[in-house]
């Protein structure tokens, strides 16, 4: 099955993640000692996917379709069973899609790079 | 840092079924159907809340009996001795199906006697578990789970228990701790007999009798169980349980639904509303302590009123680790939140 996004198949070339918290720090006095405490409510995934498509008009690129589903904010479905990465069908938005094409010869290859913040 | 809140009634999903402001005399003599409300449809299990007005034809030793019939099953009794209105309410879990609903009663004889403002509707928290109406089959169990909220990890639940209870041609009365009462019913928690919270004693043998547990401070993550105890085996006993954080116990039992767990300096804010019934309701921020002066001291910081109760403590000086209780009897908590800073 691969990598699925909004039930779209991704050729994946590249995969990246990175979390980091949402938490408060506040000074305490604590057994005669100053400390810094920490308050960690939730952390926030996001999920850098690179991908590829040939020979694919723009009207049907996945790069396109993507660039529609951030530009409409909705939470759509993340799934991949590749071995070094399984993520078991969560929702996510589409925070930004880069990509890029060089026109050279008749290659007609597309590299784009997904950004997926879990919801 | 981030202001973090959490809607535990569940609006959306609330539906009124029955709002029916009609008055209908109480029959002098002959006890019968006061009014048949017609049917109510419920496509899943779900917690139907009651509410209804009925009228005493007036003091002087006057009375008026009624009894709210829920399918086959009753779930509600109540008497009127003074003049004037009484509302009564009660929360009742249903599994999905098609109820009738109607009111029973009589007064002694005496003309004037009416119910109205017959209110039913459904309404559903976060974290409820149930036991629907039945006739009661033996000792009940439930459990709350634990899980986290916005504030910090569930700490404690109410379970909500109503009871109606008949002995045919006899009396029947709820006995709290202590009591020893004709055809007697009795409730215990976990093994131990406890007061009712409200209870109408069938002593004029009219079938009408009925009383609640509203008992909080119940931990979440375990089992708890109801039982009922009845001294005469011919006593029918209907019984329907909400156990749920959200649900306000009555003050002799106030709960903590929640162990605060946020950063120190935050703002912790829950707001209580009428569920069944509008009573006064408390939050406060504090514990009753070693000896107690009264709320006045034990709290640091409390509301106590009807209505919409938006209750906020900014835990600057004082720790998170006091934490806070509320009650109220026929209310609940609709929203939590943390201005984390």
């Amino acid at each position: 099955m691969g990598v699925t996004l909004d039930g779209k198949t991704l050729t994946v070339t590249g995969w990246g993640e990175h979390t980091i918290d949402a938490a408060s720090e506040w000074d305490a006095w604590v057994s005669g000692q100053y400390k810094r405490k920490l308050k960690v409510y939730g952390i926030i995934r996001t999920y850098i996917v690179d991908c590829v498509e040939k020979d694919v008009v723009w009207a049907s690129s996945n790069a396109n379709y993507f660039e529609g589903v951030q530009s409409a904010g909705t939470a759509v479905v993340f799934f991949s069973d590749l071995t070094i990465r399984p993520v078991s069908s969560v929702n996510v938005y589409v925070k930004d899609v880069n990509w890029t094409a060089k026109d050279i010869g008749t290659q007609n290859i597309r590299n784009f790079q997904l950004t997926l913040q879990e919801a | 840092m981030t202001l973090l809140t959490e809607q535990v009634r569940l609006q959306a999903s609330e539906q009124q079924l029955i709002n029916n402001a009609t008055s209908y005399a109480i029959p002098q003599t002959t006890f019968g159907t006061i009014h048949d409300y017609g049917n109510i449809v419920l496509a899943a299990d779900s917690l139907v809340i009651f509410q209804v007005a009925f009228h005493n034809p007036g003091g002087g030793g006057n009375w008026s009996w009624i009894r709210i019939k829920v399918g086959s099953l009753y779930l509600y009794g109540a008497k009127a001795t003074d003049a004037g209105a009484v509302t009564i309410g009660a929360a009742c879990y249903l599994a999905a199906g098609t109820y009738d609903v109607l009111v029973e009663g009589v007064s002694n004889g005496v003309a004037g006697g009416q119910v109205t403002s017959l209110k039913a509707g459904i309404v559903k928290f976060l974290d409820q578990v149930a036991s629907a109406l039945q006739t009661y089959p033996s000792s009940i169990a439930l459990t709350v789970a634990n899980r986290a909220t916005c504030v910090g990890p569930l700490s404690e639940c109410t379970f909500a228990v109503q009871l109606q209870a008949q002995t045919a041609a006899a009396v029947t009365n709820f006995e709290n701790v202590g009591d020893s009462l004709t055809n007697g019913v009795s409730i215990s928690v976990d093994g131990v007999q406890v007061d009712w919270s409200e209870r109408y004693q069938d002593a004029d043998s009219k079938q009408c009798g009925s009383a609640k547990l509203f008992c909080g401070a119940l931990s979440v993550g375990s089992s708890h169980t109801i039982a009922i105890s009845k001294k005469n085996a011919a006593t029918t006993v209907y019984i329907t349980i909400v156990a749920c954080p959200w649900i306000l116990p009555d003050p002799a039992t106030f709960s903590t639904p929640m162990t605060l767990n946020f950063s120190q300096g935050s703002t912790f804010y829950s707001t209580l509303e009428p569920m069944f019934a509008d009573p006064t309701k408390f939050i406060g921020v504090g514990q009753p302590r070693a000896i107690s002066f009264g709320s006045a001291t034990d709290y640091y910081n409390s509301t106590s009123a009807t209505g919409i109760i938006s209750y906020s403590y900014v835990f600057d000086v004082l720790d998170i680790s006091w934490n806070f209780d509320c009650y109220g009897m026929g209310g609940c908590i609709s929203v939590i939140g943390v201005d984390a800073r």
